[in-house]
């Protein structure tokens, strides 16, 4: 192939605060992208990278500006076009996709006229002309009924929907570049892998060039040409991403790779967390501002801040800014441990155990909400939030709860927790039935189950102190003020955060430190039980694999057993024992967790594993299972086997008998075609040649 | 006995810091106050209370002291307000009223929004038939035109200023009740008060040192606004005569005096301006509180 045309570069960009030029958020960045061409940023909340997407089109949030550096797009400089210039260049030239669609589409426009409205803006078709484009659009990212669609209201659009429009939007006047900043990140996992997809197929069929923003490694490494890592504002490393991934010269990019949990990391070590926090961009530390967090840090590192330089020689071809990896020998020390608060101990894999053992075990648990019914005379209908489900976690285990958005895992957990009561079933907890207790009975049963929530901010009350707040479940429980002092100072040093952390407000603390407190209050009353609800959502990437870990240290230290929500299955396979896999209110796969992952026997539970996004060094083209559409609403949940209308193996028996778990040897499977073993993705079911 | 433990916990925190805290809240209060609304309202509050306060010290002339030969006499050094048709100094009527009306606003609005708050917190908190019916009677009284109602009371037991302030108090909970309920039925469903209830706080611990706490920021402000809007509303029966009863120094009556001496204008503008700038006060408060105390704003820029 021909070299390809530079379409877009970005030199020595810098964006400022207006008032304060001292406060940078991007600090001499430079990048190009050539036409066709796939480049993945990537960087966690705070690096600069949604700020550099949008001074690419003049999009700025007020109070910032680009105050130094040059954007030439097509040649033509960025930085002083007027508005009326960067206005005619914004969906005729440049398409954007943001990251919630939902937030991005105006509510009260039909879809149809909405995709069409770049044509209208730009006079590239007149009105009767554009309708018919927006239907054409909308049916090319994959939209049913693209004529029926186009007259309805976002509203009705599901949330994959919603971004396909987004999408279709950003491509209707066929820009060179599309600019996707975080396109995934409020979507389901399966939806996920549908836009990946989609937005592959757009670069491959269309030739369009793709900037794709992400926090997450693994979906930019899935199909981008080439990487860019920002930190703190600038680019630390860059390369091809094959190059990129098989060989890291910069830590910070080494250090992304080894501390999530994906398909790359095996069970029962530690992840490689990076300490401390990400630094804001009004208070960067001295020299290299990855000094403070790295693990090869020389005593260059501390008085300059290394510049982006192509690699040693030798190496494959890419930039890096690291004092270190430009030195002759690289990154060669052996790689010292990064947490040393993490030396877990065996919390392998054991067989399920006998109901016996069981701390916990669910029997048939239904809850309903009603909705509707807003006027009188309409009748309510009820959602079975949950539907029948029945599970077991033994001592000391992790019983990790899968499913996507609305499959009930978390009112599953409130269940559990007796902060929501279930409508049937029976759940045994330490032996005794919890449902039927109430008043004081309920409340010594407290203590010995406890909630991690996922949003450290909603989670925390504002106005107490982190003391109080540890304090909390010790002075409910009615334990005398100095033990609980004593506690909280013990807890809080075992979270990492040490008692002089004790005085703050929840508002003087970052996310991961907030989560560190949360998860404190939670041991503070060393409970038997941590109900955790998708704990790690929102954290940043570099942070999430200090709390899985300390999540771990935890267990193994107080024999802790913890029921673990998650929609993300990487880190669900790596903490868990035992893994139940939901969907619309029912389990549909329940089992060891190693069984369930290498040998998935439902097809939603292969669907959901073949879903995640993993940085490959080959991007060949995704060997995966894309299911069709979304999840039904859980308000008409589809007759018989409620995952039938997504399944590539649906049967006439699955439309007319509703398929139950096999109460059987695990993994126990509610499927009336299972997946067969060792050959995995193909299937013994009906219709198959 | 289980709150208890929990306040000798926070004490015991207390103390070991409180040197510390007392320094951050000082600090705390020096971020709040850099707000220029606040501190305009606040010094203006602050100027009426001081000068009501010691008013016996400074003001010339007992605000009741009639003296028929100096009567209508236009702002001068002497009476820099005037006097009114009666011969009264209108400094120290205008001075003296601010003992009359400030407190009585500060009672009904510390009544009805205690009431109220406390009213609606339940009904958000337990929910179900309760909530109905408190919703029920809440919107009866709320269907009375405030007005028509204080002045109906009025009417009935004889105008004096104790049956204005029950007048108001009696119709001003409602409008707490609604806010109160609101914002407990969110607080009730977030994560922090899940996390108390999974503690094993009791239900009255939650509602009323978990939840309340945070829902008062929403309630002070509002509050503040409505000092204003109760001192408007005693000026007003004030100037329909079911108010505080003459020859009291009452800013609304005296404004009603004036009006009947038209073309002595300071005989009503003075209070009237008293009254104006009071209420005005009040609103900049009330306006910055809402946008200093919310804990949930803080940190999150």
């Amino acid at each position: 192939m021909s070299p390809r045309d530079t379409l877009l570069r970005i030199d020595g960009l810098e964006v400022a605060v207006a008032r304060d030029p001292q406060y940078t958020v991007v600090r001499g960045l430079s990048l190009e992208v050539r036409e066709g061409e796939v480049l993945g940023i990537v960087g966690e909340s705070g690096s600069g990278k949604s700020v550099t997407a949008l001074s690419m089109v003049g999009l700025l949030p007020p109070g910032l500006r680009v105050s130094a550096g040059s954007i030439s797009f097509k040649h033509e400089e960025l930085t002083r076009a007027s508005a009326g210039r960067l206005a005619a260049i914004r969906g005729r030239h440049i398409g954007f996709v943001f990251q919630d669609p939902t937030a991005a589409l105006d509510p009260v426009m039909k879809i149809g006229l909405q995709v069409s409205e770049p044509l209208l803006l730009h006079r590239l078709a007149r009105r009767a002309q554009a309708e018919g484009r927006a239907v054409d659009g909308l049916g090319e990212v994959g939209i049913a009924a693209p004529r029926e669609s186009s007259h309805r209201f976002p509203h009705e659009f599901s949330g994959g929907m919603r971004q396909r429009a987004m999408i279709a939007t950003a491509l209707i006047a066929a820009p060179e570049l599309i600019i996707a900043d975080e396109p995934t990140t409020a979507l389901d996992v399966t939806v996920q892998a549908q836009i990946l997809d989609l937005l592959q197929r757009l670069n491959r069929d269309r030739g369009v060039s793709l900037i794709l923003i992400s926090h997450d490694l693994d979906v930019v490494g899935e199909f981008c040409d080439r990487i860019a890592v920002m930190y703190a504002g600038r680019i630390v490393e860059t390369g091809t991403t094959r190059d990129l991934l098989s060989e890291p010269q910069h830590p910070y990019t080494r250090a992304l790779l080894e501390s999530m949990p994906s398909k790359r990391i095996v069970r029962d070590t530690p992840l490689q967390a990076i300490p401390g926090e990400p630094p804001t961009p009004n208070a960067l530390p001295g020299g290299c501002p990855f000094h403070p967090r790295c693990p090869y840090v020389v005593e260059q590192c501390r008085r300059a801040e290394p510049s982006l330089l192509p690699n040693r020689a030798g190496i494959r071809a890419g930039l890096s800014a690291c004092w270190v990896a430009q030195r002759a020998q690289g990154l060669e020390r052996p790689r010292p441990p990064l947490s040393t608060a993490s030396v877990s101990a065996g919390v392998g894999p054991t067989a399920v155990r006998p109901a016996a053992d069981a701390l916990l075990r669910v029997e048939n648990l239904r809850r309903f909400f009603r909705v509707g019914a807003r006027l009188p005379w309409q009748r309510s209908r009820e959602v079975h939030a949950v539907d029948g489900v029945s599970l077991m976690l033994g001592r000391g285990e992790t019983l990790g709860i899968v499913g996507e958005s609305g499959c009930g895992k978390s009112t599953l957990a409130r269940c559990v927790l007796r902060l929501i009561e279930p409508d049937e079933g029976r759940i045994f907890f330490r032996g005794r039935e919890l449902t039927s207790l109430t008043g004081n009975a309920l409340w010594a049963m407290r203590r010995y189950m406890q909630p991690v929530f996922q949003d450290p901010y909603a989670s925390l009350n504002p106005r107490w102190r982190v003391r109080q707040i540890v304090a909390e479940p010790l002075s409910a429980q009615g334990v005398g003020s100095a033990v609980a002092r004593r506690r909280v100072d013990e807890t809080l040093e075992l979270v990492g955060l040490g008692p002089s952390y004790g005085e703050r407000l929840p508002h003087q603390l970052s996310g991961g430190q907030r989560q560190r407190v949360a998860i404190a209050r939670a041991i503070a009353c060393r409970p038997d039980l941590l109900v955790t609800d998708e704990p790690l959502s929102s954290l940043d990437a570099s942070i999430q694999a200090q709390i899985v870990n300390l999540l771990r240290d935890m267990q193994a230290q107080f024999g802790l057993s913890i029921l673990f929500v998650s929609h993300d299955l990487r880190v669900v396979r790596y903490l868990s024992t035992t893994i139940a896999v939901m969907y619309l209110g029912k389990v549909v796969e329940f089992g060891e967790a190693e069984a369930v992952c290498s040998n998935p026997r439902h097809p939603y539970t292969a669907a959901l594993l073949s879903s995640i996004p993993e940085a490959r060094s080959d991007h060949a083209p995704a060997d995966r299972i894309l299911l069709r559409g979304e999840a039904p609403s859980p308000m008409d949940p589809p007759s018989g086997c409620r995952f039938r209308t997504r399944c590539s193996f649906a049967g006439p028996d699955c439309e007319l008998r509703e398929p139950s778990l096999v109460d059987g040897p695990v993994p126990q499977v509610a499927c009336h075609y299972p997946l067969r073993e060792v050959q995995g993705l193909t299937h013994g079911g009906p219709g198959r040649t | 006995m289980i709150t208890n433990s929990k306040d000798s916990v926070s004490s015991a925190a207390l103390q070991s810091v409180v040197g510390n805290r007392f320094a951050e809240s000082l600090r705390g209060l020096r971020q709040h106050l850099r707000d220029p609304q606040l501190r305009v309202g606040l010094a203006v509050i602050l100027a009426y209370t001081l000068a009501a306060l010691s008013a016996h010290w400074w003001v010339h002339g007992d605000p009741l002291q009639e003296n028929l030969a100096s009567r209508l006499v236009p702002p001068s050094w002497v009476h820099p307000f005037g006097t009114d048709d009666l011969g009264r100094d209108l400094l120290s009527r205008v001075v003296f009223g601010a003992q009359i009306s400030i407190p009585a606003a500060l009672i009904v609005i510390l009544c009805g929004s205690t009431f109220g708050t406390s009213l609606g917190a339940v009904a958000g908190f337990v929910g179900g038939r309760l909530d109905e019916v408190i919703l029920r009677i809440t919107d009866m009284v709320l269907a009375f035109p405030v007005l028509v109602l204080t002045i109906a009371i009025g009417a009935a037991f004889g105008p004096s200023l104790s049956h204005g302030v029950l007048a108001l108090i009696v119709v001003w909970w409602p409008q707490y009740v609604r806010v109160c309920r609101g914002l407990v039925l969110d607080h009730k469903t977030r994560d922090y008060v899940a996390a108390s209830v999974a503690a094993g706080q009791r239900a009255h611990v939650v509602l009323f040192r978990v939840i309340l706490p945070n829902t008062l920021p929403t309630i002070a402000a509002m509050a503040a606004i409505d000092v204003g809007r109760a001192i408007l509303l005693f000026s007003i029966l004030g100037f329909v005569g079911v108010g505080a009863r003459p020859p009291a120094p009452e800013w609304g009556s005296m404004v009603a005096e004036g009006a009947t001496v038209f073309d002595q204008w300071w005989v009503a503008t003075f209070p009237a301006l008293a009254i104006l700038v009071l209420v005005f006060a009040f609103n900049l408060v009330g306006d910055a509180l809402r946008d200093v105390m919310d804990p949930w704003a803080e940190g999150r820029t």
